[in-house]
């Protein structure tokens, strides 16, 4: 046991001193992740624009007004067709979109929201019913007090530009009117007062000409103030649940550690190849230690680098860019099986070759291809149905899953244990190959 | 036979379709310093390596220091090996490289730290102890690799060509490191394809090639039995005409190659028993002769005569 540790001991500090291969096992994969995170971000961010979905269930003239007003707010980003029509939703497919993460909010026009008219956020304080719904994470309180300001901006346009149709505002005129009449608690003679006033409006806005309202009111009036009380959204909840990667790094650094893992396997097998050839594993194996020791503790040191590698990038994405790293008992057994595998990878691939320069082109020959096929240059959410299934085969694969699955995947412990478990068997039975022809190796040298 | 340190018995190991060692046996007596001398290619290397448990042969049976299993951890505590190969890590200070076969030996502690204080002196690299070994010239290099085969004082020592490619100081500092060992009873086995080295340094020499002892005795013995005549070495000016060297052949050459011509190097080499009776009859030849001296009877001439080539040629 102690000449396993002194062994591992030894290897680890060669390998912090040789910054080369330092570079490949940290920095390179560090600046993949950086790079194709902030590539992938720039594709989906929308401009920083706030997603929503929107849901119009009273399909009237002022609702279709109103949700056209949405679309073409500057702040937000609203799904459009290929012909320029706007994507309206079903209340339950906004209400899903916003759950798996795929919208920030949803905005919900209710029924009788054009009919209300003026009514509908003006005056809605005064009245019972609401007739807009927002839906939207509780942990993004930040989208959330944006988007009330946008509603209320919105609101009172679309009360300005309703006073531009002379009928709708003189049907809303006796409506006020008649609700005042019919309103038991009004004194006599104030309902006296409210009739003639209605009725002289009535007659006024007969024989005006209203166009200028919608020419000189139409622009952005930037009157978040003047909805101070305004306060007829209904902000509905909608937890987001964690399906699917809620940033672009959480997809970019799994493949990078992949990158990581490859650079840390080619290193160690490099090692072993060039104690062979530098003579020094002749002077091991007349030591007293054990052949299964040597690469017991050869394993042992890969596995720190390995494990010490995927945590410093892990640590970076969580510490430095704030990504959400998921279930950490999850994540610790992923880490564990993907080290555990790239042991095995490294053993038998230093065993590829006789020098150096032999190990190190059958290396990064087998590699390549099972990187590839595995996720390290096309993420595996990006890929095409026959090719995620043709990259079963590549056990880097299995590892990017099991990460994912950590990471934004959610996977159950069960789920889990199929990409840990395919690993795990796949580096100790790679060890055991790698145990068997160390010693033939041996024999031959 | 059963106090000797290291015994080998019909030794064989193969690669593919080539012998490279041919039933091979010998033995060391305790506190002997043996010489397997010969040539590259002469199997010198795999044979230590059978005998230190690095290559399993073939055929044949090792003992060393009574027990028949190199490969066991007591046999290998009880022997140290230096390869031929700087078997020493670059990256690692000497301090580094030695602690870390120190501990592999089971050294811990003080006595590692004392062991290591040693090997440094030993070598004369107690200045560098702190310097990365890359660092070093080859001679320093040849030297550590030396002292880290004796960090846990093994009573039995292989040493594979301990001082290729070194300059003459480091070997010089190296042949008086294996003097001290001989000196302190060490049993060393020594390979070398410098006779020179054999010459002073080996108790017995084995001389080898193609896989096999062709002879094996003490450097007086092989001496007198197998390298009895001297040398006559003229280096010339300008080459003489064929007739003359008919006539030199004529004169000397009674066996063949008695009289060689080494055309390229304008050279002539007689061998001969009675090296200024050949001095004298020269002087007939009119030779345009530059210098002239003898070469008594050393292992070169022992290898010639075993194999009809020279050892350096070889």
């Amino acid at each position: 046991m102690t000449s396993m540790l002194t062994m591992m001991v030894k290897d680890l500090r060669l390998l912090l001193r040789d910054r080369f291969g330092l570079f490949w096992i940290f920095v390179f994969p560090l600046v993949y992740a950086l790079f194709f995170g902030a590539i992938f971000s720039g594709q989906s961010g929308g401009g920083g624009k706030i997603g929503v979905a929107v849901v119009d269930q009273d399909k009237s003239a002022g609702s279709k007004a109103f949700t056209e007003k949405l679309a073409q707010h500057r702040s937000l980003a609203v799904a459009r067709r290929e012909d320029g029509s706007m994507v309206l939703h079903e209340a339950d497919k906004a209400r899903d979109l916003v759950r798996r993460g795929k919208r920030a909010a949803y905005v919900l026009l209710r029924e009788g929201f054009g009919q209300r008219g003026l009514d509908a956020f003006a005056f809605a304080g005064q009245t019972s019913e609401v007739h807009v719904e927002v839906g939207v994470d509780p942990s993004r309180a930040a989208e959330r007090g944006y988007l009330q300001g946008i509603l209320a901006e919105l609101s009172i346009r679309h009360t300005i530009d309703g006073f531009s149709d002379k009928e709708q505002t003189k049907s809303d005129v006796r409506r006020f009117a008649k609700r005042f009449a019919d309103d038991a608690s009004v004194p006599v003679t104030q309902k006296l007062v409210l009739s003639v006033f209605f009725s002289a409006l009535e007659k006024f806005l007969t024989g005006v000409d209203l166009s200028f309202v919608a020419q000189n009111g139409g622009g952005d009036s930037g009157g978040g103030g003047a909805a101070a009380g305004f306060g007829a959204v209904d902000f509905v909840d909608v937890s987001v649940k964690k399906d699917g990667p809620t940033s672009s790094f959480q997809i970019s650094f799994p493949s990078a550690i992949l990158w990581g893992l490859i650079g840390c396997a080619a290193g160690f097998a490099i090692m072993i190849v060039r104690e062979r050839t530098q003579g020094t594993m002749t002077r091991l194996l007349t030591s007293p230690i054990s052949r299964t020791a040597i690469l017991v503790g050869k394993g042992a040191a890969c596995f720190v680098a390995c494990t010490a590698a995927i945590v410093f990038l892990l640590l970076v994405a969580r510490l430095g860019l704030g990504i959400d790293l998921g279930s950490l008992p999850k994540l610790v057994a992923a880490i564990f099986a993907s080290a555990t595998c790239f042991v095995g990878i490294m053993l038998v691939c230093s065993l590829l070759g006789r020098t150096e320069q032999a190990v190190a082109g059958a290396t990064w020959g087998v590699m390549m291809p099972l990187a590839m096929l595995g996720g390290g240059m096309v993420p595996l959410i990006a890929m095409p149905d026959w090719m995620q299934a043709l990259s079963n085969v590549s056990p880097f694969k299995w590892c990017v899953l099991a990460l994912e699955g950590a990471i934004w995947r959610n996977f159950s412990w069960g789920e889990l244990l199929v990409p840990c478990g395919i690993l795990v068997a796949v580096g100790l039975g790679l060890a055991v190959v790698a145990s068997l022809l160390f010693r033939r190796a041996l024999a031959r040298a | 036979m059963q106090d000797n340190p290291i015994q080998a018995t019909g030794l064989t190991k193969c690669f593919g379709p080539r012998t490279a060692v041919d039933d091979l046996s010998f033995e060391a007596r305790r506190g002997e310093t043996l010489g397997l001398l010969g040539p590259n290619g002469a199997g010198k290397s795999t044979t230590i390596r059978m005998l230190v448990g690095a290559l399993k042969p073939d055929r044949g049976s090792i003992r060393i220091n009574g027990q028949d299993d190199p490969t066991r951890s007591e046999v290998k505590r009880s022997l140290g090996y230096v390869p031929q190969e700087i078997a020493l890590y670059d990256e690692l200070t000497a301090s580094e490289n030695l602690a870390f076969f120190g501990r592999l030996h089971a050294l811990s502690g003080r006595r590692l730290q004392e062991r290591i204080g040693f090997a440094l002196d030993f070598a004369g690299l107690a200045d560098r102890s702190r310097d990365r070994v890359g660092t070093f010239s080859g001679g320093m290099k040849r030297r550590l690799n030396l002292v880290t085969g004796l960090l846990h004082e093994p009573k039995v020592l292989f040493l594979d060509e301990p001082t290729v490619g070194v300059d003459p100081q480091s070997r010089a500092h190296i042949f008086e490191n294996i003097e001290a060992l001989r000196t302190a009873g060490t049993t060393i086995l020594y390979t070398t394809h410098a006779m020179e080295a054999a010459e002073r340094l080996c108790d017995r020499v084995a001389i080898m090639d193609h896989g096999r002892i062709l002879a094996q005795d003490d450097v007086a013995t092989l001496l007198r039995t197998h390298g009895k005549r001297s040398e006559v070495v003229v280096d010339l000016r300008t080459m003489p005409d064929a007739a003359t060297t008919a006539r030199l052949r004529e004169a000397f050459g009674a066996e063949t190659g008695s009289v060689l011509v080494e055309a390229e190097a304008a050279k002539l080499r007689v061998r001969t028993e009675d090296a200024y009776a050949t001095i004298f009859e020269l002087r007939r030849f009119d030779l345009d002769v530059a210098t002239m001296r003898v070469e008594h009877a050393n292992l070169e001439t022992v290898f010639l005569d075993l194999t009809g080539r020279r050892l350096r040629d070889a």
